[in-house]
């Protein structure tokens, strides 16, 4: 039987899910032929991911970032199709695949922005064929990709909104209607217009404005302000602003007030864009913001487009959901 | 033959209310007499009634049709609504979306 493996590898963290389950991992990857410490490598805090691609060995997610001293920055826009993303890919492969699957249907995403001909190639090569997948400290998968299918990134959302567990059709009201879908991502921020469940591709778009451009302007005043050096762990800065607090020298300082102006910033760029896109939005039956970036954007958005509505769950995961309740319609 | 018939003020009043309300009076006088021997010949007055009603019901479709067709002249029945069953797709949006995922997964 084939499985459906939902792909999400974003700027900032690679989502995968499946029938059984789903796994999330920072999108960083790291060469590891300057191993320090084996034991390092075995995975003691749980979150180390060593592999090996194309007879190259990488780190994956956290372990890169502990482990290999030139990293791939989370910040770099990786080209489609990369090693770089190989790496990502084995890597929740290595979760998720079991050792008895043989044979793999991908459902994944692009950006709008980059959803045309030559990007959906070049993923689609990386990802079809024949894979092995050897991960240290697990048993090696073996499996064959015979297809990828490839989809608008913020797509996914309205997906998990309108599609049930077993791909069926069950909010009908939304379906019916015209729906803006803003993602808001690491590096970029996806827009997408569906009329009735069909694609409008000029009322989408992307720009390449996310929540990493927030996080390095509160780094930089967080070290202003309070000698914090966090500008290469956005990780922790991501962490103070959903506190709105960090600590200083053991004292619990509220950061609210330095936040609030960045995040009012990013969302008036995201909204100056979707009013380009859709006006007022009177005709949309519903915006759905989405993404990392959406639990913190949606109450500014909410003020350009009173109709705003969220996915409920984890946001990270919702076009992964959609994906894989689109692709269990079509092949479940 | 042509039978005459006196009715008196005061006595027959209601002999010529009658005959002055039929439709058809001499065809209302032969019904009425052969009703009359009917009964002086055995039959029961339910059993007249009955002949005379299974007369009337004979026309009664022809009646109810004409009835309904005036009353519908120029009328247009609303489409019957489809109930689906609770929870089941709205086939033409499945139908889009179906034709969508197509689209996405057929290049």
């Amino acid at each position: 039987m084939t499985e459906v493996l939902a792909l999400d590898i974003g700027f900032g963290y690679t989502k995968a899910m499946t029938r059984r389950g789903q796994t999330i991992l920072p999108s960083l990857v790291g060469p590891a032929e300057a191993i320090r410490f084996e034991s390092d490598v075995v995975a003691a805090n749980g979150k180390g991911i060593a592999l090996e691609v194309n007879g190259r060995g990488f780190f994956a997610g956290e372990q890169a970032e502990v482990q290999s001293a030139s990293r791939s920055q989370t910040l770099d826009v990786t080209r489609t199709g990369s090693a770089e993303q190989k790496v990502l890919f084995y890597a929740v492969t290595s979760e998720l695949v079991r050792t008895t699957d043989d044979e793999v249907a991908v459902v994944t995403g692009l950006p709008v922005g980059d959803y045309d001909e030559r990007n959906k190639a070049a993923l689609r090569e990386m990802l079809a064929g024949e894979h092995t997948v050897r991960r240290r400290g697990k048993r090696a998968r073996r499996f064959e990709v015979r297809n990828v299918y490839i989809v608008p990134q913020a797509i996914g959302s309205l997906f998990a909104l309108v599609l049930d567990r077993r791909g069926r059709l069950v909010d009908g009201d939304l379906a019916a209607g015209r729906v803006g879908i803003v993602d808001v991502g690491t590096l970029t921020t996806n827009y997408v217009l569906v009329d009735r469940l069909r694609y409008v591709e000029v009322g989408s778009d992307s720009i390449t404005s996310g929540m990493a451009e927030t996080l390095q302007k509160v780094a930089k005043d967080l070290k202003r302000e309070y000698s914090l050096d966090w500008g290469l762990q956005l990780g922790k800065v991501d962490q103070a602003v959903r506190a709105r607090a960090v600590e200083v020298y053991g004292d619990r300082v509220n950061v609210a007030g330095l936040v609030e102006p960045h995040l009012e910033a990013l969302a008036d760029t995201i909204t100056s864009k979707a009013r380009t896109l859709w006006g007022a939005g009177v005709d949309l039956k519903a915006v759905v913001v989405t993404g990392g970036g959406s639990l913190e954007l949606t109450p500014y958005i909410r003020k350009a487009y009173p109709h705003t509505r969220t996915v409920g769950g984890d946001p990270q995961f919702a076009n992964v959901t959609g994906y894989l309740r689109a692709g269990l319609r079509k092949f479940g | 033959m042509i039978i005459h018939v006196r009715l008196k003020d005061g006595i027959d009043d209601d002999i010529k209310d009658w005959y002055e309300s039929q439709g058809s009076k001499t065809q209302a006088v032969k019904e009425a007499i052969r009703a009359a021997m009917r009964l002086q010949n055995g039959d029961t007055q339910e059993a007249v009634v009955k002949a005379a009603v299974a007369g009337e019901l004979a026309r009664l479709p022809d009646v109810v049709a004409a009835a309904v067709r005036e009353a519908l002249a120029g009328y247009r029945l609303p489409p019957a609504e489809v109930e689906r069953e609770p929870g089941a797709e709205d086939p033409e949006l499945a139908a889009r979306l179906d034709a969508q995922l197509d689209e996405f997964f057929g290049d």
